[in-house]
């Protein structure tokens, strides 16, 4: 083996090593979780949601969400729990982050690319007031699951 | 120059590219390891972070609603938050980056150091000391030497860039790659200086440890903690130069 194979042989195992390093390390030693499953009460909303029907009135429920996560290809589903709806129910709408906006009115998932340590989006609940809340112990919900693969 | 290689990666062949891939991996793995604990830290500092039961939300008529570009300011905002404080981070585990990569050089460094004779001092087994050219020319090649440890220094923060926090201005994380770099640096010409000095890894060693632990446990996150390190990199090539060239006056 001459001299230049051999340096060329050096350089070329030792950036694969790290490169293969930083890339399986990176993902493995990083403790950020890869799915979330979360119950959000809407604390405030729960009373004017049982005199919605009295006045008439859409209730608008907004908050953000932000959740340390693993970036990559992320679902994300959500629906409201303890809510009963005559036809037409409530609609949630997901703004995710490249400005995309997805609604859903029923079980809805989505898909989108991410390329962050965390996951953010903002969401908006619009309850029409032929819902009514269903009695239980957390009032309604809006039940979120985020799964990177 | 072409003899010089010849020789010197002729019967420790193996012994010199395991060296440095070795140190490469150690360097990149450490490196890779810190980022990885600091990038999940800083995502949890650098937002607030929605709790699973219950979060703070509003009803339309306490505020009106924003539009979608409002939002995706705050999340650029965000990521730019995040990416400050992971080279926060990373750099507050200077101590432990500092001693992996002088020991890291040492590995790398020592096995063609020692073939090279570059030691102006024999005290291991009474072998013949290098000659001031030969001094010179181990030390450009070692620097050549390095560069695979460059790359692995470089590498996790380049992933962390381009598949973890693509899209932000970057800045902080120039800085981090550059305290690092010139940190490295520092550690090697100061191995390779005390080595041909004094003749001894151990001492080398010391050396190189007491100068990167006193330097960066009080050096914080800034382009300040590079210009000292630069500034102490020129004044060891000084040092350097000086006993070289005495060297050179008395043979």
């Amino acid at each position: 083996m001459n001299w230049k194979e051999t340096l060329v042989l050096i350089f070329l195992t030792s950036i694969i090593f790290s490169t293969l390093g930083a890339s399986i390390g990176l993902s493995h030693w990083s403790r950020l979780e890869s799915s979330t499953h979360a119950e959000i009460r809407l604390d405030s909303a729960d009373q004017l949601l049982k005199f919605a029907d009295v006045v008439n009135r859409t209730v608008v429920y907004s908050f953000d969400v932000f959740w340390p996560m693993k970036p990559g290809k992320t679902t994300l589903s959500a629906y409201v729990k303890n809510l009963q709806c005559s036809e037409k129910g409530y609609t949630i709408e997901i703004i995710t982050m490249d400005g995309r906006v997805f609604r859903t009115s029923d079980l809805g998932s989505f898909q989108f690319e991410r390329k962050d340590p965390f996951l953010y989006f903002h969401v908006v609940l619009n309850v029409s007031p032929k819902c009514r809340v269903v009695p239980s112990k957390e009032g309604p919900e809006v039940v979120i699951d985020a799964e990177t693969k | 120059m072409k003899w010089v290689l010849r020789n010197s990666l002729s019967d420790y062949l193996f012994v010199e590219v395991l060296a440095v891939v070795l140190a490469a991996v150690i360097v990149g793995s450490v490196t890779a390891y810190v980022s990885a604990d600091s990038i999940y830290k800083a995502s949890i500092m650098g937002g607030t972070v929605t709790p699973i039961l219950g979060a703070p939300g509003q009803l339309s008529g306490q505020s009106p609603e924003k539009p979608p570009e409002y939002y995706a300011e705050q999340y650029l905002n965000i990521k730019e938050r995040i990416a400050n404080q992971f080279g926060k981070l990373v750099w507050s585990n200077s101590s432990l980056l500092s001693a992996v990569y002088a020991i890291g050089v040492l590995i790398a460094l020592f096995p063609f150091a020692y073939r090279m004779r570059v030691s102006f001092v024999p005290l291991l087994f009474r072998e013949r000391t290098g000659p001031v050219s030969l001094v010179l020319k181990g030390f450009v090649l070692s620097l050549g030497f390095l560069l695979p440890l460059f790359a692995s220094v470089v590498m996790p923060l380049v992933m962390v860039k381009r598949n973890w926090l693509s899209g932000i201005e970057a800045s902080s994380l120039l800085m981090l790659a550059a305290i690092l770099l010139s940190l490295l640096l520092l550690l090697t010409v100061s191995v390779y200086s005390t080595y041909i000095l004094w003749g001894r890894v151990d001492l080398a060693l010391v050396f190189t440890l007491l100068l990167a632990f006193g330097l960066s446990g009080k050096l914080g996150f800034g382009w300040k903690t590079v210009e000292a390190f630069l500034g102490t990199f020129l004044g060891l090539l000084g040092f350097m130069a000086v006993s070289i060239e005495r060297r050179w006056i008395s043979l």
